[in-house]
């Protein structure tokens, strides 16, 4: 299908330009990264040996295209810091980011489906204006101060939760429950709240259209007018926000990792800025970028199961 | 971006600005806007005003008094180093302001003047850079801002540009599409034919009628760029101790949750009240001078 | 009163704004009821007022009744809670609106479109439904059903998309179609193929016809009687000739003359000068007073005149005019 083709297209384009993004990174540091890395560990063996390594003496598009030959094949360079290939670090953080975006877009759809909706009907209504002041407060909340909430009244006092830490999904589903609950509910608290809005305001829209009256004119039922001519036709804009969410859930939830010690891609970021750590910083972002194109080519995909006009055009 | 996503966000229409008048008149009627607008003075009050107000100086360190509870002495309490907290928030504003409205500025002026040039210009100039942001859009705001900072260094200079390259592409969004709608507009069209040059077409009859979601955006973008001042500062890579940030009093406040809850409560509130209120404003701004407008960018 | 659909005395204030102001008009099987007026004059809102189609809206209330006739008949439409008046619409009123474009569901397959009432209010199956859908298709006079079943709106031209509308409408076989400015959205070809089709429907069903439009060309070809509303009010009703031929009011009179003709140049096309009045501020007197040119009484501008039949007219021909008694103003009435 011409559409699918399309889709694929621009996001091979974006992809070579978040690929040329970070490639520059490593080279827009301003000073020598081999040598801010090291740091006091500085010598002049492994100095030349991680340089060589890093391939930052190669020329500049030498260099570009043995970076993008190596990420195809999953080849990422190693950390200035420990060594390790990349590749494997990622590898490494990957379940506990995942999962941790799974437990938060579960709770934000619990959240943002029901409120929306609800609010839509009742539009004009008390219910409506409390679903509207309360969903923008929780956009405005900052998501570590929300952490740290949770920690003072679930954790801290009441001891019902732990803290911090995380334990595989794998290895014990219960206590992964217990050790996802704080940072999923602060994560998922705000994207939910972001997703109500518009929830709220596709379904409204969706409410006062002719088909929906053309529906309403058969003598359906209300529950069947609701189900399979507003909640559908009102998808679009979700699922597309629902995507940005959960791809911010997969590489931008840095703080929340951070407060809660959640061993996440974010946090890998951010300790490898710290360690001015280049090649992890890289390969990290390279990944989250990715995923967030992946994201949003299915939700495209999405579309156009749910929407004959796209599909079949 | 998807395509489809992207039809959604550029298909904003451009309304004329109804003036201040009207403005101030919408802000004053709703009483949310009223204390919203009222927050905001406050903030920048003390953002301006700060060691006017402040009972204490912001590092005035005395052990004895370390982490008392809020009193008459210490409305907020005290933090670990006996440093008043409430003349640390108030301090603390400064910083915000700064970031967030400097920030601010550098993705307005180069976001609306990309996107009206390439929103204008069309053909392959539009489809370059509309692919630039679409690049940009792709990695998360955070991530984005830290990368920035991994190249430049920790500190104020630094969170003020990673902040404002990020906010950019959305500015650029808002103001292409605005410019596309009103591109096809008789009186634009008119002018065209009449010779005027692009430039003088932009500045008289584009901006105009695109101001009015910008300047809902840039409440917005205001908002949240307090936001990600504050999660820098949180981080240890914004503004750095012992100037006070919000941030970082929250980071502080981590190791004391048990003894001091009032160490992470009240910092923390005074990030949410702010943004909150930007987002309050922007939501009237919206309903009076754009009612279609869209969401912004967290 | 004979006749299967028709309101009597209905009336619709949303606020302070007087929306209808008793209206009364019947329907009869086989008969067609055109409903005329500008935009604003409350056309649609009698149908929808009285088939419980209305949106909520704040400070809403109705007033009169709406009835059904035939074998079941329904008293008051109005009266009855909103989940029996649903099971009424479909079995036994069927409705047609005006932009078919947005009147379909764009995500549905024309086949669930069909299906969905006869699953509702017929019990039927999905595969049952599906070949009764086909039926409704031929009904409707598209070519090759079994293949325009699995198509989408989007696919379909104007034309076949209203008559899938008007397929849906008849669907449950109502005794009572409405259709609401159902060809304003179509070129005029399409249009009168689709005034064929409804009038061929009608001829072979025997259904009754109420058709809104603005335009009163459109309706005085397929109507048997007339309604004109204005202002929210019945200002006249009757036989379609008697409209025609032989209407009573001022406001009637110009719309009547506001037609462009074959033969003249349409840079002089009449119009009645003024607009329709604002629902919140009605006059106390004749609705029509501020655009009338004829105001051949004194009490035109302070007494509301009453929907009666005027000397020497045919029964059933009802104006709501003072000066209907003076026939040799209103001819000559408010034309250019």
């Amino acid at each position: 299908m011409v559409y699918v083709l399309r889709r694929l297209g621009h996001t091979a384009v974006v992809l070579l330009g978040v690929s040329i993004v970070v490639f520059a990174l490593i080279q827009l540091v301003p000073g020598d990264p081999v040598r801010l890395a090291l740091g006091t560990r500085f010598s002049q063996e492994s100095y030349d040996a991680l340089r060589a390594a890093s391939g930052l003496d190669q020329p500049l598009p030498v260099q570009f295209f043995s970076f993008i030959g190596g990420a195809l094949t999953g080849d990422l360079g190693v950390s200035f810091r420990s060594g390790q290939p990349v590749t494997s670090i990622l590898l490494d953080r990957l379940p506990a980011t995942l999962s941790l975006a799974f437990a938060g877009i579960v709770v934000a759809v619990i959240i943002a489906f029901p409120l929306g909706i609800l609010a839509a009907l009742r539009n004009g209504k008390p219910t409506d204006a409390v679903v509207r002041v309360v969903s923008q407060a929780g956009v405005s909340l900052p998501d570590f101060w929300m952490a740290l909430l949770l920690i003072l009244g679930l954790s801290a006092g009441a001891q019902l939760l732990p803290s911090s830490g995380y334990v595989p999904i794998t290895d014990d589903p219960v206590e992964w429950a217990r050790h996802v609950a704080i940072p999923a509910i602060t994560v998922g608290l705000i994207a939910g709240s972001i997703m109500t809005r518009y929830v709220r305001s596709s379904v409204l829209e969706v409410l006062g259209a002719d088909h929906v009256r053309t529906a309403r004119s058969k003598g359906l039922r209300e529950r069947i007018v609701l189900g399979r001519h507003v909640v559908r036709n009102a998808l679009v804009p979700v699922i597309t926000v629902g995507g940005v969410q959960l791809a911010t859930m997969l590489g931008g939830v840095v703080v929340v990792e951070v407060v809660v010690g959640w061993p996440g891609l974010g946090r890998l970021v951010f300790d490898a800025v710290n360690q001015r750590d280049y090649p992890v910083i890289q390969g990290a972002v390279l990944l989250i970028a990715v995923m967030f194109l992946l994201i949003n080519l299915i939700v495209d995909l999405l579309y156009a199961r749910i929407d004959p006009r796209i599909r079949l055009s | 971006m998807t395509s489809h996503a992207a039809a959604i966000v550029d298909a904003a229409p451009p309304a004329p600005v109804s003036g201040w008048r009207q403005v101030l008149d919408a802000i004053v009627r709703r009483p949310v806007a009223l204390v919203s607008a009222a927050v905001l003075l406050v903030v920048v009050l003390a953002a301006v005003a700060g060691p006017l107000i402040a009972p204490y100086p912001a590092n005035a360190v005395d052990l004895s008094r370390a982490l008392q509870p809020p009193s008459g002495a210490h409305w907020f309490g005290t933090d670990e180093l006996g440093r008043d907290v409430l003349s640390r928030v108030v301090l603390a504003a400064r910083v915000s302001m700064l970031v967030s409205v400097v920030s601010v500025t550098i993705a307005f002026v180069v976001g609306v003047t990309l996107g009206l040039v390439a929103g204008y210009a069309g053909g392959w100039a539009d489809t370059l850079a509309m692919r630039a942001v679409d690049v940009m859009f792709a990695f998360p705001v955070l991530l984005l801002a830290l990368s920035i900072v991994a190249i430049l260094g920790p500190g104020l200079t630094t969170a003020m540009i990673a902040i404002g390259v990020v906010y950019t592409p959305i500015f650029a969004r808002v103001a292409r599409a605005s410019t596309l709608s009103v591109r096809e507009e008789s009186y634009v069209r008119a002018a065209r034919g009449m010779g005027a040059r692009p430039l003088g077409i932009i500045a008289r009859h584009v901006l105009p009628n695109v101001a009015a979601p910008l300047i809902v955006q840039t409440s917005l973008s205001l908002a949240f760029a307090i936001l990600s001042e504050a999660a820098l500062s949180f981080l240890g890579l914004g503004v750095q101790p012992p100037e006070p940030s919000w941030g970082r009093m929250l980071f502080d406040a981590r190791g004391y949750l048990d003894q001091a809850w009032w160490m992470a409560v009240f910092p923390g509130l005074a990030v949410f009240v702010t943004v909150l209120a930007f987002n309050l404003i922007g939501d009237t701004l919206r309903d009076v001078l754009d009612p279609s407008g869209r969401e912004a960018r967290r | 009163m004979t006749g299967v659909f028709g309101v009597e005395g209905l009336g619709v204030r949303i606020g302070e704004a007087r929306i209808l102001d008793d209206v009364t008009w019947s329907v009869d099987r086989g008969e067609t009821l055109g409903i005329v007026g500008e935009s604003g004059s409350g056309k649609s809102m009698s149908v929808l007022a009285a088939t419980g189609l209305l949106p909520a809206a704040r400070g809403l209330r109705l007033e009169g009744r709406s009835w059904l006739g035939g074998d079941a008949p329904v008293d008051n439409l109005l009266a009855l809670d909103a989940e029996r008046l649903r099971r009424l619409r479909g079995p036994r009123i069927g409705f047609v609106f005006q932009d078919p474009a947005t009147s379909l569901n764009p995500l549905l397959s024309v086949e669930r479109q069909l299906t969905e009432g006869l699953e509702e209010h017929r019990g039927m199956t999905r595969r049952d439904a599906a070949r009764r859908a086909i039926e409704l298709l031929e009904l409707v006079g598209i070519p090759d059903p079994e293949r325009r079943l699995q198509s989408y709106p989007h696919q379909l031209s104007g034309g076949m998309r209203q008559r899938v509308m008007i397929a849906i409408a008849l669907s449950c076989d109502p005794e009572v179609l409405v259709a609401d400015e159902p060809t304003t959205a179509l070129d005029v070809t399409i249009q009168a193929q689709i005034l064929d089709v409804v009038a061929e429907l009608q001829h072979r069903l025997g259904t009754a016809v109420v058709w809104i439009s603005h335009d009163l060309g459109v309706v005085g070809g397929i109507a048997d009687r007339i309604a004109v509303l204005y202002g929210g009010q019945v200002v006249e009703t009757g036989d379609v000739r008697d409209i025609f031929a032989g209407h009573r009011h001022p406001y009637t009179a110009g719309l009547l003359a506001s037609r462009p003709k074959l033969g003249h140049r349409t840079d002089d096309l009449a119009m009645i000068p003024g607009s329709p009045p604002d629902p919140r501020h009605l006059p106390s007197g004749c609705v029509f007073y501020d655009r009338c040119t004829v105001r051949a009484d004194e009490r035109c501008a302070s007494e509301r005149p009453p929907l009666a039949q005027p000397s020497g007219a045919a029964a059933g021909h009802l104006v709501r005019s003072f000066c209907a008694e003076h026939p040799a103003s209103t001819s000559a009435g408010a034309s250019s």
